[in-house]
Parts: C-alpha cells; sequence; structure tokens
C-alpha cells in the first residue's frame, strides 16, 4: 500500500513539473523576472560513496563512471588484505538533457546486476537560501542476470520466473549546501525484491541513509555516508549490517576521483541496503574508487 | 522523453508488484535443506544404498527388468552416462518416459533424486 501511494505521487509529482515548466518558458518569453540564483557544485559528482547525490550533472552531459571495489581487508596479508580477492566492477553511462533529468544505465560484475535510473532535480537551493534545500527524485529498476548455480543439485531454477530477476529503488534525496565547504545529505530509500528466499522473509526494505562532503581544498575532499536499515526484512537481518564508507574526493579537470573504505561489497542500492555482509569491527571493509569523466554531448549554443 | 520516464514508471509499477518467496514457489526447495548433498557424492557411500532400497528388487542378475542390471557399477554407469538414470526417477520425460520406481505413485525422495543427480553431473566415478 506505502509502495503504490510513494508510485502515484512520484508519478503525479513528476508530471506535474513537467507542465510547470511549460508555464515558466512562456512567463519568460513576455517579461524578464528576477534571475534567482540557484546555488551550484553542493557536491562535486553524483555519487558520495554508494549513495547518489542530488547533482545530475550539467545540460547534454554524458558521464561515464566506473566504480571498482576490493576484497575484504580482513582476507589476510596473503591476499594482499582483499587487492588479490574477489572484486566487484560496474560501469555505468548516465545522460543529464536538460540539467534536470537523468537517465543512467550500468552493469555490476557482483551478481551480474543491470541497472537502470531515472533521477530528477525536482527543487534547486538557492543562493540567497529562500530555498535551503536541494531535492533529488530517483527510481531505479535492476535486473540480475546470473545463473542459479544450484540447479544442477537441486533441479530447481530460483530465476524460473523472469520476473524473480527485477529489484527496485525509490529515494527522495534531501540534500543542502551549508556553506562552501561543507554539505549534507538525507534519503529516505525503499527497496523491492520480486523474489526473496525464505516463506517469512520480505520483499520490500526500507532505510534512511545520510551523507556528507566536506572540502579541505579547491580540489580534495573528505567524504561520508552512512545507510541505517528501518525494518527486519529476515530472519538473518542481524548477518547483514548496515553501509558505512569513509573516503576523499579528487578533482581534475573532467575526471573526479573518489576513493574509499565500505564495508559493501555491491555498488548499486538494492545490495547495499539489505545485503551486505560485511562489518566494520570485523574488518570485513575493502578499498574501492570510483572514477567519473563527464563528457558534453549534443546541442551547443 | 518525458514520455520516457512515464513509460518508465509504468514500467515498474507493472513488473515490481510481486512479493514472491521462493519457499513458497519451489516447495521442493525446502526438502533439500536437511539433505546433505553438499558434499561430494561418492557411488559406495551415496548411491549404492539409494539402489538397493529401491531399484535393486527388479534391476538384478536374475531378474533385469528392461534390461538393466544396477548390481554392478557398470551397469548404474551405463544408465547414469546417456542421462536415463536421472530421467526416471525425476520423471522429467527428458532421456526416457518412463517412471521409476516401476508402480509406484511417488518418486523416490528430493533428496535421494539430487544426490544422484550430483553424483551423475560428477562424472558418475567409481568413488
Amino acid at each position: 500500500m506505502f509502495k503504490k501511494i510513494f508510485f502515484l505521487i512520484s508519478v503525479l509529482v513528476s508530471s506535474a513539473v513537467f507542465a510547470q515548466d511549460d508555464l515558466l518558458s512562456l512567463v519568460d518569453s513576455v517579461e524578464k523576472p528576477v534571475k534567482k540564483e540557484f546555488t551550484t557544485a553542493t557536491f562535486k559528482g553524483t555519487r558520495i560513496i554508494n549513495l547518489h547525490t542530488i547533482e545530475v550533472g550539467g545540460p547534454h552531459t554524458l558521464d561515464f563512471r566506473i566504480s571498482h571495489r576490493f576484497g575484504e581487508l580482513n582476507s589476510g596479508a596473503y591476499n594482499a588484505f582483499g587487492l588479490d580477492g574477489s572484486a566487484n566492477i560496474r560501469l555505468g553511462l548516465e545522460y543529464c538533457f536538460d540539467g534536470r533529468l537523468q537517465l543512467g544505465l550500468g552493469r555490476s560484475s557482483y551478481e551480474k546486476l543491470i541497472d537502470g535510473f531515472v533521477k530528477y532535480r525536482l527543487i534547486r537551493q538557492t543562493e540567497d537560501n529562500k530555498i535551503p534545500i536541494s531535492v533529488t527524485l530517483f527510481s531505479g529498476m535492476n535486473y540480475t542476470a546470473i545463473k542459479d548455480l544450484n540447479v544442477s543439485t537441486t533441479g530447481i531454477d530460483k530465476y524460473g520466473f523472469l520476473s524473480s530477476r527485477f529489484s527496485y529503488v525509490h529515494q527522495i534525496i534531501i540534500a543542502s549546501k551549508i556553506n562552501r565547504n561543507l554539505s549534507l545529505e538525507l534519503l529516505p530509500i525503499y527497496v523491492h525484491y520480486n523474489m526473496v528466499e525464505k516463506i517469512k522473509d520480505k520483499n520490500d526494505m526500507y532505510g534512511i541513509a545520510f551523507g556528507g562532503r566536506y572540502k579541505m581544498t579547491k580540489r580534495f575532499a573528505l567524504t561520508i555516508e552512512y545507510i541505517f536499515r528501518l525494518n527486519k526484512y529476515s530472519d538473518s537481518f542481524s548477518t547483514f549490517y548496515n553501509s558505512f564508507g569513509l573516503g576523499f574526493d579528487l578533482e581534475t579537470g573532467g575526471h573526479v576521483f573518489q576513493v574509499h573504505f565500505t564495508n559493501s561489497f555491491g555498488v548499486d542500492e538494492v545490495q547495499n541496503v539489505p545485503y551486505t555482509s560485511g562489518s566494520w569491527f570485523k574488518g570485513g571493509i575493502r578499498l574501492g574508487f570510483n572514477i567519473s569523466r563527464v563528457f558534453a554531448i549534443g546541442v551547443r549554443h | 522523453m518525458k514520455y520516457f520516464v512515464v513509460l518508465f514508471f509504468l514500467l515498474v509499477l507493472v513488473t515490481g508488484c510481486y512479493y514472491d518467496k521462493m519457499e513458497e514457489v519451489y516447495p521442493a526447495s525446502t526438502l533439500n535443506q536437511n539433505c546433505d548433498s553438499s558434499k561430494i557424492m561418492s557411488y559406495n557411500s551415496d548411491i549404492i544404498p539409494i539402489i538397493n532400497s529401491y531399484c535393486k528388487s527388479c534391476h538384478n542378475p536374475s531378474n533385469t527388468g528392461g534390461g538393466i542390471d544396477l548390481s554392478t557399477y557398470s551397469g548404474v554407469n551405463a544408465v547414469a552416462t546417456n542421462g536415463k538414470l536421472v530421467s526416471v526417477i525425476a520423471w522429467d520425460g527428458i532421456a526416457s518416459s518412463s517412471q521409476m520406481p516401476s508402480g509406484s505413485s511417488s518418486k523416490i525422495s528430493d533428496c535421494n533424486i539430487a544426490k544422484i543427480r550430483k553424483w551423475v553431473n560428477a562424472g558418475a566415478l567409481n568413488n
């Protein structure tokens, strides 16, 4: 029920804002109102570590992203503390149309997860702080292409139905640029899996996430993120942990390099929110990095 | 592109309304959880006992049902490698339409089927 209401609100709000845009352009052509100064660069890029930020990029820009997560630190020196170990790599392309609407597509090697999303900058913070926050709506649909390896022993294919391969994530990203150096954000997140394992498992997972960035110099910033799980979606709830990450950003020209430590192996929210199996207290953390390169594509004015 | 966004939300609404639990959709999967088919299956300790309980009464040197003798490794290996062994006990009709044990109204347990299937997939070795 909650989910259906959330969907309805998202669809209605999105379509309502489109109408608003058309009306506004009409007003602009008639008279020149005082231009609102929108706050720019609340965050340097579209991700803090794994969490999305309110940023969607400039108009007509294509963002090529590579995210890499190494193995766990507690796998020992022989495994180079995770550098040798299993790795998850996500490659993604994200295109922003008009500075407000972004479409993204990506694929992670972990669980062979293909993710697609729509991201819309609904409310933008203004320089004079009349609007103190930015709000971005996010909806994602994911497909796991992995084969059920137990078929040869049980004769049962977990993904017998195509629908069982899909999972979804919806979030409202609320952020504020507090001052030139500090930006904070809060995200209520809703994850839905079409198929979960046990009868007592729940298909809906709720979480609330927090992220922050502190700029130390023009090119260097410290980042932090934490996802707090709100509901007990499985009896094995305590075998998973809340996702927590610490890192730093380095910006050079058109590239943003992000290096961090996090306990989540997955890059996508559907994997991080419910199924993070590493614990910070037991050394279940891993080195990771994100590289983002923005290309300007399309109409030049 | 705005239409694409609305289409996306409609697609999410239509495809995202499943609340499946694997144990409800595939009840047989719960039976295998108490079945120790996780280790490597051995012909001598895992397969022979199953054959003795369910198959040997009809498939032995003095009474070879269907011309098949399952009292020796070579006999079992022959029907394992041609796919018939798994097909007849799983009743899947793939390599054979026969349903074994013959005359039985139900299959042998899912656990035993899983064990034999695993042994066959690993090469039906004489281990």
